[in-house]
């Protein structure tokens, strides 16, 4: 999987490419992990090229969710493809994450 | 050439019986008598299919399936054991000795037919599949060889490009179609409030083109004193000369008669406090703003080639660009790109992958529009140079 | 249409999993799936080679899974098959979804694994496991999209 990386109104989007499983998991926890200890991180992780995740993937994200909001920022989810969107519906875990159409308008809403 | 099959059983009888199933198949049969002719017939022959009797003399069929598998010409050779043994646990002892597939005797023709079928073809896709990652790594690294010279050589000729405008994302891709290319462009700082972005296309590849697009990237850098002229009126003491009026020095200083060359190429101008793009384009490709909401719009406006002698004013455009929005200036390569039918990749093509593209990081979307391009003309190397540089406005602007 | 059935035996290691994957995703697709049935069929298979690799191999390569896919006028059954410690009784019968917290707050109660059997509960028609002297075989059963009347 690839991972670009830019800011938006100082929040950092974390672009996916490729299939978010259990091969990929590890890089995004070490990913989200290594952006720093800073209080209140807020993030966005952006799937518009992810075209592939499993429940390996979707634990790395509550992982990486976890991380981050014992820090008090939080994650936002961008960009989801409808196969990708199905899964975050059948797990429920919609409710859990905050989804948005694209990277800015996720950006924006922190 | 027909997939031969070694049909091995100490019993005329099967063997027989084997060979008038597989007869009218068009197969090469070629047989054995016991395990240890097997062997030698297998290693010498080395067929498509082994069809192994479990129970022989000398050695039996899970030893022979074993010696095959450790012998490197004769491991990825399918074996399907044919055996008069119907306990589980022969049919395991079998399948973990290598065996791809087990038939109880007495067999039915429809059944061995059919599984030797399924064999080869398995065998035939897993053979292809091998070619194919063999030729995709081989590209890869091609690929990668081409992009290390690429990078050599950008670095060589861009040292100026600064990644570091505040609250804008770059990305670029370019791919000289020979060692060294006659595209360039660059990005730069005038000053506190205004960038300024180039790209351009020398005719012809190879060297001299290179010269003239070193010569020409040399004259843009800022400290030529081209793109910033000096005032006497005004504080701060100097103003950004518009792009026509860049367009306008670079035709007077690159007549085609003098260098045998010419160029097309945008210039543009961005106030990034403001969101404010001015642009002049000689005859390049129009640079496309790709919308947040997904609309395109042209960057168009300009006047003919570099060279020509100021036979037309060149004209000037302006957008006003808004958070999300996204700039990608690109050299013809990137339209002019064929795919085995030599047709063009083209204008319609271009927009559509930025379509779908849309919402991604300005690296994604640079990368995968290359990507598109070149799986288009299934990554022959490109005639032209490829150039692709992408600007990704994420800040606010008052 | 008599089964028609295609095998593959990859050696335990997850880059090998999307491998699989796909090709049973396309596989469903020419059988007459929708894109995203067959991208929930391959969501299965991965999920469950992945169990396989994970806790019957101990994440460890050099062992076999077997995936055997076999294709009925009706039906599309997916075998996934390995050796070793197979799934502890009870296991499977307990895999459901859990409704989650809506609140993020509660982010610690939402736990980061064992999703994948209640993934392919819910998607699949039917789930059957065998383990039989430590040889183990995790059945999974979707019918085929009803053809549309006059075509069929």
């Amino acid at each position: 999987m690839e991972i670009d990386q830019e800011a938006i109104n100082h929040v950092e989007v974390l672009y996916l490419k490729g299939r978010l499983d259990a091969v990929s998991a590890k890089q995004l926890k070490e990913k989200v992990a290594s952006l720093g200890q800073e209080k209140g991180p807020k993030l966005v992780i952006d799937m518009a090229g992810v075209d592939f995740i499993d429940s390996s993937g979707l634990g790395a994200l509550i992982s990486s969710l976890r991380t981050v909001s014992k820090l008090g920022g939080d994650i936002k989810i961008s960009g989801l493809q409808h196969q990708a969107r199905s899964i975050f519906e059948l797990t429920r875990l919609d409710r859990v994450f905050r989804i948005y159409d694209d990277s800015m308008a996720a950006a924006k809403s922190f | 050439m027909p997939e031969k099959i070694c049909i091995v059983d100490d019993n005329m009888i099967n063997r027989r019986l084997l060979t008038g199933i597989l007869r009218n198949e068009a197969y090469e049969l070629v047989e054995a008598r016991d395990g240890q002719e097997a062997i030698d017939v297998i290693s010498k022959e080395l067929p498509d299919l082994v069809l192994l009797d479990v129970m022989m003399p000398k050695k039996d069929g899970f030893q022979v399936c074993e010696e095959l598998q450790r012998n490197d010409r004769t491991a990825r050779i399918p074996v399907i054991f044919i055996s008069a043994r119907t306990r589980v646990e022969d049919k395991i002892k079998g399948l973990n000795a290598g065996g791809a597939d087990y038939v109880i005797k007495p067999f039915d023709a429809g059944e061995v037919l059919a599984r030797v079928k399924t064999q080869l073809n398995i065998a035939r896709l897993t053979k292809e599949l091998l070619k194919a990652n063999e030729e995709l790594t081989r590209r890869q690294r091609r690929m990668d060889e081409d992009l290390a010279v690429a990078a050599r050589i950008q670095q060589s000729l861009l040292p100026q490009l600064s990644p570091d405008m505040e609250n804008t994302a770059i990305a670029w891709r370019f791919m000289p179609c020979e060692s060294i290319g006659g595209d360039i462009f660059n990005v730069l700082r005038l000053d506190e409030t205004h960038w300024a972005a180039y790209m351009l296309d020398v005719s012809g590849h190879g060297l001299p083109s290179a010269l003239v697009t070193v010569s020409v990237s040399q004259m843009l850098h800022p400290a030529t004193g081209i793109l910033l002229k000096k005032t006497r009126t005004s504080c701060p003491g100097y103003a950004v000369r518009r792009p026509a009026e860049v367009l306008d020095l670079l035709d007077q200083e690159y007549p085609m008669e003098r260098f045998d060359k010419y160029f097309t190429v945008t210039y543009l101008i961005m106030n990034v406090k403001e969101g404010i793009i001015q642009y002049s384009n000689a005859a390049h490709p129009p640079p496309i703003l790709l919308r947040r909401d997904g609309t395109l719009e042209l960057l168009e406006e300009g006047g003919c080639v570099i060279g020509l002698g100021g036979v037309l004013p060149f004209q000037e455009g302006s957008k006003k660009i808004g958070q999300g929005d996204k700039l990608l200036i690109y050299t013809d390569g990137i339209l002019e790109y064929e795919d085995k039918q030599g047709q063009f990749y083209g204008q319609n093509r271009l927009h559509d992958t930025l379509l779908q593209l849309r919402g991604r990081s300005i690296k994604g979307i640079v990368d995968g529009v290359i990507e598109a391009v070149m799986d288009f003309g299934d990554h022959h190397p490109p005639r032209d140079d490829v150039t692709l540089l992408g600007i990704g406005f994420n800040g606010e602007f008052n | 249409m008599d089964p028609r059935g295609v095998t593959f035996v990859i050696d335990s290691d997850m880059k090998n999993v999307p491998l699989v994957g796909m090709s049973v995703n396309r596989l469903c697709r020419a059988a007459s799936f929708s894109t995203l049935d067959a991208f929930h069929i391959e969501l299965c298979v991965v999920e469950a080679v992945t169990n396989s690799i994970r806790h019957c191999y101990g994440g460890k390569t050099g062992h076999e899974v077997t995936v055997i896919c076999t294709l009925t006028h009706r039906e599309i059954v997916l075998d996934i098959c390995d050796v070793g410690p197979g799934i502890s009784p009870g296991v499977l019968d307990g895999a459901v979804i859990q409704n989650s917290p809506g609140d993020v707050a509660d982010i610690e109660g939402i736990p980061e694994g064992g999703r994948g059997l209640s993934i392919i509960k819910k998607i699949m028609d039917s789930v059957d496991y065998r383990s039989e002297k430590g040889k183990n075989r995790l059945t999974l059963r979707k019918r085929l999209p009803e053809k549309k009347k006059g075509t069929g």
